[in-house]
Parts: C-alpha cells; sequence; structure tokens
C-alpha cells in the first residue's frame, strides 16, 4: 500500500529550485532513502512533506490526504527527528518525552509509560533524570529519535540522524532503526552510502532537486551496472562526475 | 490543555536558570529599597516617592520578560526545538499563548514581590493596588510580546544587546529616574510617542484611584500591544516558513 506519494513536487526559491518536480511513492513499512549531497533538496522535501513549507508546484499525498490542505489531520500521525537535534535542553530525558507524548494528546498514564518504554528501548536508564543539555552529542541525537517515536507515529522522518555521531554512537542508533523496519514507515536522509547499505529498503538519489534513480539497492546496481553505493552514486550526481 | 502542557515546558525552562530569575526580582528590589529609603532621608526627587518609584520599578522589571522571552523563542528556533513543535498537532495559538502564560506568571508574582516590599517601606494599602496590579499584567502582555517579536527576528546572541537597549529606553523615558515634565520639550513629547511613560503614568493614576487618567494611556498601551503582538506572529510565522 503506498503511503506517500509526491507528484511533480517542487518548492522554488528566488534564485534556485530547490525541490524540482519530485514524483515519487513509497509503500508503508518501508525504510527508505533519501540520498544526495548537501543543497540537494533532501531537507526541503521533508520540511514540505511535514508542513514546514507549502510546495510551490505540485503536491504529495500521506495516507491520502494532501499535504497543502490537509496537514492538520496528518500531523496526528507524522513525527520527525531534525537535522539539528531538537530536544528540550533544560528538561530531563524522562520530561521531554513525557512532554512530546502530552502535546500529541496522549493521556498523563500513557504517557509515562510510553517515556519508560523509550527510555529501556533507547538505552537511556541510567540517564533518565538527567537534563537532556548535559547529554552527550550522541545520547542527544538518540533521546531526538525517541523524541520522534514516543508518539507512535505511522510515518516517522528522520533528517541526517547520525550527523557528527562517533562510530559507536552511529552503529548504536542503526541497531534501533533496524528494530523499527516494517513496523513503522521511515524516511531517512543521510550522506552516510553505509548507513543506506545497511538500512534502506529502496534508495531514491536527488541531485539539484531531480530525482536521478529510484529502487532497490540490487536494482540500482543492475540498472547501473556498478557494484558499490558510492559508485552508483557518484556516477548519478554532479553530472556523473567521478574523482 | 495543550497550551498549558506547552506553557509548563517553557516556565520549567525559564526557571532552570535560578540566577537570572534572582537577578530580574533582585535587582528591581535593590533600587526601589535604595532610591525610596535614600529619598525619605535627602528629600531630593519626588521621583523616588514610593507611589511614583513603586510603578516606575515594577514596570522596569517587565524589561527583563523581554529579555527571557526574546532569549528563549530565539534558541528554541535555533535549536530546531520549534521545527519539532511546528510538525506536531500543536496549533499557532496554541504554542504562541504556550510562550506568553508562563511569563505572565512571572510578571504577577515581581510585581507581587515588589508591592510586598513596598509596603516595607511606606506603601499604604488600598483597595486600587489590587485593580493597579490587574494593570500591570496588561503592560506586562507588551513587554512579553516585544521579546516574542525579538525572539522571532534575532539570534540568541542578537537578542541581549538590543534588550539592553529597550532597558536603557525605559529606565530614562518612563519617567522611572526622573519627572518627564522637569525636561519637558521634544524629549518629553518623544517618551510620550513610546508606550512606557504610558504605563508608568497608568499606575500611577490607578494606585491613587484616579480612573479618569487612565484613559488616553490605557488606549496608547493597548494599541502598541496589538501592533507588537501582531508584527510578532508575523515575523514569527514569517520565519518559521524559511
Amino acid at each position: 500500500m503506498k503511503v506517500i506519494e509526491l507528484v511533480g513536487l517542487t518548492k522554488k526559491y528566488k534564485k534556485r529550485i530547490a525541490v524540482d518536480n519530485l514524483s515519487l511513492s513509497i509503500e508503508e513499512g518501508d525504510f527508505f532513502a533519501l540520498l544526495g549531497f548537501n543543497g540537494a533538496g533532501k531537507t526541503t522535501t521533508i520540511r514540505m512533506l511535514t508542513g514546514l513549507t507549502k510546495p510551490t508546484e505540485g503536491t504529495a499525498y500521506i495516507y491520502g490526504k494532501d499535504i497543502i490542505n490537509d496537514m492538520e489531520s496528518i500531523k496526528q500521525f507524522i513525527n520527525v527527528s531534525p537535522q539539528e537535534t531538537a530536544i528540550a535542553p533544560n528538561l530531563t530525558v524522562y520530561e521531554n518525552l513525557l512532554f512530546i507524548a502530552r502535546i500529541y494528546g496522549f493521556e498523563a498514564l500513557k504517557s509515562k509509560s510510553k517515556a519508560m518504554e523509550m527510555i529501556e528501548k533507547f538505552g537511556l536508564m541510567d540517564r533518565k533524570n538527567e537534563k537532556a543539555k548535559k547529554l552527550s552529542g550522541g545520547l542527544k541525537r538518540r533521546l531526538s529519535v525517541a523524541l520522534a517515536l514516543i508518539t507512535e507515529p505511522k510515518i516517522v522522518f528522520l533528517d541526517e540522524p547520525t550527523l557528527g555521531l562517533d562510530v559507536r554512537a552511529r552503529r548504536e542508533l542503526w541497531y534501533i532503526l533496524n528494530e523499527l523496519k516494517g513496523k513503522v514507515t521511515i524516511i531517512l536522509t543521510t550522506h552516510y552510502l553505509e548507513e543506506v547499505e545497511a538500512l534502506a529498503d529502496h534508495i531514491a538519489i536527488i541531485d539539484n532537486g531531480k530525482l536521478k534513480k529510484i529502487g532497490t539497492l540490487e536494482f540500482l546496481k543492475k540498472d547501473t551496472g556498478l557494484d558499490k553505493l558510492e559508485d552508483i552514486f557518484l556516477s548519478l550526481t554532479e553530472g556523473g562526475k567521478t574523482l | 490543555m495543550k497550551t498549558i502542557i506547552y506553557a509548563k515546558r517553557n516556565l520549567k525552562e525559564l526557571l532552570s536558570d535560578p540566577i537570572s530569575l534572582g537577578f530580574i526580582i533582585g535587582l528591581p528590589a535593590f533600587l526601589l529599597v535604595f532610591m525610596v529609603v535614600l529619598n525619605k532621608n535627602l528629600m531630593f526627587n519626588e521621583a523616588f516617592e514610593i507611589n511614583n518609584f513603586l510603578p516606575s520599578t515594577i514596570v522596569f522589571s517587565y524589561t527583563f520578560l523581554t529579555m527571557f522571552s526574546g532569549l528563549l523563542i530565539a534558541k528554541d528556533r535555533i535549536s530546531s526545538f520549534l521545527s519539532r513543535m511546528l510538525v506536531s498537532p500543536l496549533k499557532p495559538k496554541e504554542y504562541i499563548l504556550g510562550y506568553m502564560l508562563p511569563l505572565l506568571v512571572i510578571a504577577f508574582v515581581q510585581s507581587i514581590i515588589l508591592f510586598v516590599i513596598g509596603f516595607f517601606i511606606g506603601l499604604t494599602f488600598s483597595i486600587h493596588l489590587i485593580l493597579a496590579i490587574l494593570f500591570l499584567m496588561i503592560i506586562s502582555f507588551l513587554f512579553i510580546s516585544l521579546g516574542l517579536l525579538l525572539g522571532s527576528l534575532l539570534s540568541d546572541q542578537q537578542v541581549p544587546p538590543v534588550v539592553s537597549i529597550i532597558i536603557q529606553v525605559v529606565a530614562f523615558m518612563s519617567g522611572m529616574w526622573f519627572s518627564l515634565d522637569m525636561i519637558g520639550g521634544v524629549y518629553e513629547d518623544i517618551a510620550y510617542v513610546l508606550p512606557f511613560a504610558h504605563g508608568v503614568d497608568m499606575i500611577k493614576s490607578v494606585m491613587s484611584g484616579n480612573y479618569a487618567e487612565i484613559w488616553v494611556n490605557l488606549i496608547v498601551i493597548i494599541g502598541y500591544i496589538i501592533a507588537v503582538t501582531f508584527l510578532a506572529i508575523y515575523a514569527f510565522k514569517k520565519k518559521m516558513k524559511q
């Protein structure tokens, strides 16, 4: 079942086109990776799909609802982990989770049990009562992703969730994300190709706001005749320039 | 309900810095006691008589609310926390009110503390003082909106210097340190184009029971509140779409 459908989605700014006539669809439960260089249009696409900015042309449907006219009802079943760590610095880990659950309309009792469930799942038990600003970069990211998942979203957008993390912290987050496969539809943007290889069911490569190629890793390999995702990515972006 | 949940979070963020909170009550309290007591002994300036200096000190103390609200919003904006909120089912009016409510609570506490201190240094209780607190809450709204406007437009590093200018303007153009008609002329005219002197005059009138004199001041202040709040909401929404 298609849960996200982009139809000619376009975002133009004064001097440039950030997203150019993007059309693609994403299946329910899919782990979908949006791959592209800085400024390729990944974050702008996510901002449009989460209602933070309106498309200039085209639209997208999330569970059949139009992002232009029906964003309020879409907001009930999506969540996001933005590129920068989005946590309340002076609330504790537990208070952060509780706060987000309550904002999404969960009852107090359920919010408390969900907060504890996420603390357990994300390995934050020993830091439960610590202020979020005191956590390490890796733990802040983990909390940020936990905040995106506590509301039981049907679709979660993870905008470069492992950016700036060390190898261990990144692997730990991969492990958690891998556990979610099939249960939630995940849209991931990242620069790390090995992350995409390890986690994604489908990959869309975008360059200068345009969709270059979409499919499973196997399909992309077969279609381009290349073995490595890095080679595929380089051949499809920046005019195919390789180093 | 969601407004209250969001307001609670913002209150926790604000209360997490006890030194600043102590400062926003401690500095005006010190000024109030020091100047009123000094003036009682030396009789050098009628601006420092308790019925004049208490209203201007309370209005002055609200400038720190501008700093608090500006910083909170600027930090939330820059850290992407606001993006998370904007993606949530929270409605724009809910998060704007969620920012304002905790600051109104702080303004209320500030006012009560300064009134209580006032009783120790010569303020006489009257029923008018209760109404004065109500009118002070209206004035505090102006300073909170100003913070919302600055926090929407500026970074967390730009907010403090800009608010410092506002603090100086309020101190020197509200009649806090000297009666404005002592200087008169263009200085007084400019002071009365701004809302701060109107705020101080209004509270003085309410405290002395001269309600006939409050209306012009009240209209100017409400006009400013509407204009600043409208601009703040416009700037907030525009900035979040960028």
